[in-house]
Formats: C-alpha cells, structure tokens, sequence
C-alpha cells in the first residue's frame, strides 16, 4: 500500500471515470431527478455489489435500471416474484427434447448483466435462496454443469414498503447480501412537472449506449485500487463497532434500540462502497466524506431494532445519524 | 488369752478417742449484715474461718430457696482477709433475700478442709434465724398513689457519641454529593481546587507552539504534523463558536462556519490550510516545504484573527 503513487493514481483514475459523467447524463435523459437513485447504482455497479430498492410503485426503479443497462449495451432481465414462482423459473431447468431424445438445458433469466428482482419478498423463501445464492456465488448450477454467470452481474431486487400481507420478508443473513439498501423517495415538485411533461410529449429519449461490459470490469479493477488511509479505515470500523457496542462511543441510549449490529461484511460493503463514491466524484482517495455519503445505504438494512426501538418509531436511519455524529471524523 | 484382752481393750480405747475427736468438730457462728430485714431487702449471710495455709477449704453449693420463703440472690464469694503465721482468714459471704415476712432458720453449712485429696477437718457454720418484716401501713393516715413511672435518667455524653459521629459523617457524604454534583455540572475536577482552564486562543496558540517545537515535518513526521494542527483548530472552533468539530468533516465545518459568517483572508487561508491537511492525511499528499511552514502560521492568525472579533463583539455589546 505504501508504494503506492497517489498522483499516477490521481491522474489515472480522472482517466478511467471519465463515463461517469457521461453516464450520468444518457441517464438523466431518461431519469428526472432520482439523483440518489442513480449515484447508488452507479456504485452498486462499480463496487460490483447488488442493490436492495426500497420504494412505492412508479418511483421510476425499473426504468433506472432498464436505462442503465441500455448504456452499457448489456443484457437486461426482469423477474415479478410472486408466490407461485419456482427456483427453476428464476436459474433454469432440464428441458426434454422428444426430437434429440435428450435432456437440454435452459438457462432462466437470471442469466443477464442487469437483473430487476421485482417484489423479491412476493416468493417464498427457497426461491430468495435461489436467487440470493445464485448473487453471492455467481454461478449457477443446472443439473450436473455449473455455468458463470456474466459480467458484470448486478442484481437490484425491490421491496414494496406497503402491503405487507401474504409477504416473505427477506431474513437477515439474506438482507446482509446486498451491498445497498437505497430508499426511493418521491420526485420533487419540479421534477414531477417535468416527468409529466417528458410522458406527454411523446415518451422518454432513448439513451445510447456509451460503455462496454469490459468497460465496467475494467472500472472496478481500478476502483479497488483507490487509496484508503489507515484512518480511514479505522473510522469505518469505529462505525460499524458503533453498531454493535453503541456504549463504547458514549451512545448508551442506542443500547437497548439495537438487537444487533453490522457484520464484518458491512465493513467490507462500507469500504468498497466508498471507494467507489470516491471514484465516481473523480478521486484517487478515500476521504470521510465518502464513508458518510453511503453510510446509510450500507449499514440501514444491517442494523436490528429491538422492539422497543419498533415502538418508539426509531428508525435505522435515525440510529445511523446519531452513531455519525457521535464517532471522531479522522 | 491376757494379751488378746489387752489388744481388744486398746482398740476400744482408740475407737472410743476417735469418736470423741469427731464429735469435737469446731463450730463457727454465722453472721448476718442484718437479721431483721424489711420484704425484700437484701441480707448478707456468711461467716468468717480460719484455714491453714495448706488446706484447701470446699463448701457445698447452696439451694435455691435456701429454705422455703428465703430466695438466694448469689452464691458464697470468699475473701482473703489476712495471714496469720500459717494461717488464713477467709471471709465468705453469700445474698439472700425473703419477700414474705415471717422468721426463718436458716440451716447449718459444712466447710470440709482438704490437704490434697485428702479430707482432713471439717467445720461447721451453725444455723441462724433471719426476721422478715413487712412494712407498717398506718391506716389512719393511709392515702392511695398512683403507680409511678419509669425514671427518666438523663442523657450520657456517652451514648450522644455515636448519634453525633453519625450526624457528622451524613453531613459530610452530603457535602460530597452536592460538590461533585456542582464540579461535574461546571465541568471541573471532582475534589481539589478548582480547575481555572485557558481561554481557547491561549490554549491553541500554546498547542501550536507545542506542535512547532517538535519539529514534525522536519523529521518526515507529516500526517502527524498535519493532524495535530488541526486537531488543535478543531478544539478552539469547538470552544469558541461551540459546535462539535470533532465528529465532523472537513466540509461539515467549512460549511458550519460559513454560516455564522466567518470570512476574512484568514479564513480562505485556513480552509486552504484544510484542504492540504485533508490530502496529506488521506491521500499520502507530500506537501511542499512552504506548505508545511505555512500551516501554524496561518492557524495562529487564524486564531489572533477571530479571537480579536470576538472581544471586538464583546466591546460592541458591553
């Protein structure tokens, strides 16, 4: 790590981030506001970590990630969960052809750069695993042959906040899977005229795509060469311990709100997911400005609230906010 | 036949004198302290004997009641009075009372003298008679009282101590509590004086000079250069204008103090001053020597600058 050369560094990661900019903008072309939206999958997609999408129907998360894959000219699927969806239905199965005579393999949609989970929490749990494993390993075994599933592999699932009946809820060990936890809010004002302006003047503008999948790989090679400080690192551990022994940062009142905390992935999520923050604002370094920007993101699907905390209204959030502004900034 | 008479004859003759030797036993008078007491009065009853100075004098204990209607309130204590050649005096004594009038003879006691194990004379105290008496009532002048009540003694010093040495000691937990309580709400030192701290300026400008004293930069020590500096501009942002500098960023602060409108070139030069830090810390920056030798000073003016404002501020509102 010392040896290091933060300036080639510098000057080779203005290089290589120079589509995030553009990128941006063939989104916003298609995507009013969302700014958030589209940051988090930027970094989702640099980190090379799935997204978790939190939001009300027509918050424009399908069309988001529908245009980013339509910019980085790769393969686009989408799957509804629902109840009655099968593991074979998400991964593929074992097809017999009566005229080979033989079994043949047909790969599901899971086989694609870009993959939208709709309502993952629609479909009971062994389809989750299905899909969960199936991020986590990336591969997917088909009967007796196991294929890779392709580069880069971005898989954003969503969770309806409302109607929570006939639901599986994603279990913990599940939730902790996903990099980012992004809630989608509503547009604002100006932004919602001009959504309704864009619809009823004859549709969006198709975006070009500007990046290869290559690209994207390429990307995250450097990505993970972006220099993080030893304090750095420090403050990211000081936050996700924060999590789990809030007393020891002189937050005993967090105490009894949280029944557990962030994981040593959620250290590694925290990392990656700041270099990559790093990155796409164009730096070679990490600075605490990074780790604050995807805090949130990182750490809000991480943290258990005890019931008293579920009884109080606290939310992750409010936890995180209060951990932030109770632990040294290097 | 006539020695046999006159070994009977001389066995007779001894038994006879052995009899009259015993029933020779000396008789001691006994003694009261009184021997007409009122009911309930308390009577010592003993006597005095003359022991020889190898005997060893046993006396049975006495019953209680030592007859019936006398009550013995404590057994025989002896005394040594004096020696006399081989001789001793002893006085024994015993308490007895009687809470029925009447006469009552008290009975005989026996003192047995031992030489070892060996029983070698006995002596015999006599019975006494003892007159209880009650007390005359005149019935002419009888008059009834009420029962009295339990005397009231007056309070010793000696039983005040404790609940004295307790009140005291409650008095000065209480003291404790209220001055810790006081210290800890004014941020001072639990005991001992209190602390009288720095104003902020001279605590930073005494830090800064600390900093430069130790030559930091000088000796490739940079990213501790660097963060001592600011770290000693965060405390004095933090007691000047009150805001938690230490859980906030770079640009947190920056943007904090922008909005309470701090501004001036030596503000530009401090967030310039930031800015180097930030990449010396972060992003293993090598800054040039005149960026190193740059940053107290610009810290110090830092500090003269707002310190200045702020007694400007004072003299505007005072």
């Amino acid at each position: 790590m010392d040896t290091v050369n933060i300036k080639e560094l510098n000057e080779r990661i203005q290089l290589e981030s120079s589509f995030v900019d553009l990128l941006t903008m063939e989104m916003n072309k298609v995507i009013v506001g969302q700014k958030h939206l589209v940051e988090n999958l930027l970094i989702g997609l640099l980190a090379n970590g799935h997204i978790l999408l939190e939001g009300m129907p027509g918050l424009a998360k399908t069309l988001a990630i529908n245009t980013l894959a339509s910019c980085v000219n790769a393969k686009f699927n989408r799957i509804q969960f629902t109840p009655d969806l099968l593991p074979a239905d998400v991964l593929g199965t074992m097809i017999y052809s009566q005229k080979t005579e033989q079994f043949q393999i047909k790969k599901g949609p899971i086989f694609a750069n870009f993959i939208l989970a709709d309502e993952i929490n629609r479909s009971p749990a062994k389809v989750q695993s299905a899909l969960l494993e199936a991020m986590q390993e990336r591969q997917v075994t088909i009967g007796d042959e196991t294929f890779k599933l392709p580069e880069p592999f971005l898989v954003l699932a969503t969770q309806n906040p409302i109607e929570q009946e006939g639901t599986y809820p994603l279990p913990e060990a599940q939730v902790d899977r996903f990099m980012l936890k992004v809630v989608v809010t509503y547009p604002k004002k100006e932004e919602e005229k001009l959504i309704i302006r864009m619809n009823n003047g004859g549709g969006y503008q198709k975006p070009q795509p500007i990046l290869k999948p290559e690209d994207i790989a390429r990307a995250r090679e450097v990505v993970k060469e972006v220099y993080m400080d030893e304090k750095i690192e420090r403050y990211i551990v000081d936050i996700v311990y924060a999590t789990r022994t809030p007393e020891e940062y002189g937050l005993g009142k967090l105490k009894d709100l949280i029944a557990y905390g962030g994981s040593p992935r959620a250290s590694i999520s925290l990392a990656m997911a700041a270099k990559a923050y790093a990155f796409i604002k164009r730096r070679g370094y990490v600075i605490p400005e990074d780790v604050r920007a995807v805090c949130y993101e990182v750490l809000r699907h991480r943290i258990g609230l005890t019931y008293e905390a579920e009884a109080e209204n606290i939310t992750t959030e409010n936890i995180i906010s209060e951990i932030i502004n109770a632990v040294d900034v290097p | 036949m006539i020695r046999y008479i006159r070994n009977t004859v001389l066995a007779a003759l001894l038994s006879l004198v052995s009899i009259i030797g015993a029933s020779g036993q000396e008789v001691l008078s006994s003694t009261f302290s009184r021997d007409t007491i009122l009911i309930g009065d308390q009577v010592e009853w003993g006597a005095r004997v003359n022991v020889p100075a190898d005997v060893t004098i046993w006396v049975d204990s006495l019953l209680n009641p030592v007859v019936p209607g006398v009550e013995l309130i404590k057994e025989y204590t002896f005394d040594t009075l004096k020696k006399r050649k081989n001789h001793y005096d002893i006085d024994m004594k015993a308490i007895v009372t009687s809470f029925d009038s009447g006469s009552y003879y008290l009975p005989r006691q026996v003192i047995y003298f031992y030489k070892g194990e060996e029983l070698v004379d006995t002596v015999v105290i006599e019975g006494r008679n003892l007159e209880v008496t009650t007390i005359p009532i005149d019935t002419a002048t009888y008059q009834m009282y009420d029962i009295k009540g339990p005397y009231t003694y007056p309070v010793t010093f000696k039983e005040v101590i404790p609940w004295a040495g307790l009140g005291i000691l409650l008095l000065v937990i209480a003291y404790i509590i209220y001055k810790a309580i006081r210290n800890r709400r004014e941020n001072r030192a639990l005991f001992g004086k209190p602390v009288v701290s720095d104003p902020p300026h001279i605590t930073a400008l005494r830090s800064l000079e600390e900093i430069r004293g130790k030559k930091l930069w000088q000796n490739n020590k940079e990213k501790e250069y660097y963060t001592e500096i600011t770290d000693t501009i965060r405390e004095y942002l933090d007691s000047r204008y009150g805001i938690s500098t230490f859980e906030k960023t770079t640009a947190e602060i920056v943007k904090e103090l922008e909005g309470m409108d701090v501004s001036g070139s030596e503000w530009e030069e401090l967030k310039e001053m930031f800015n180097v830090s930030d990449l010396v810390k972060f992003a293993k920056y090598k800054a040039s020597e005149g960026e190193n030798e740059r940053a107290i000073p610009v810290a110090v003016r830092f500090v003269n600058a707002t310190y200045v404002t702020k007694l400007e501020e004072e003299e505007n509102h005072g």
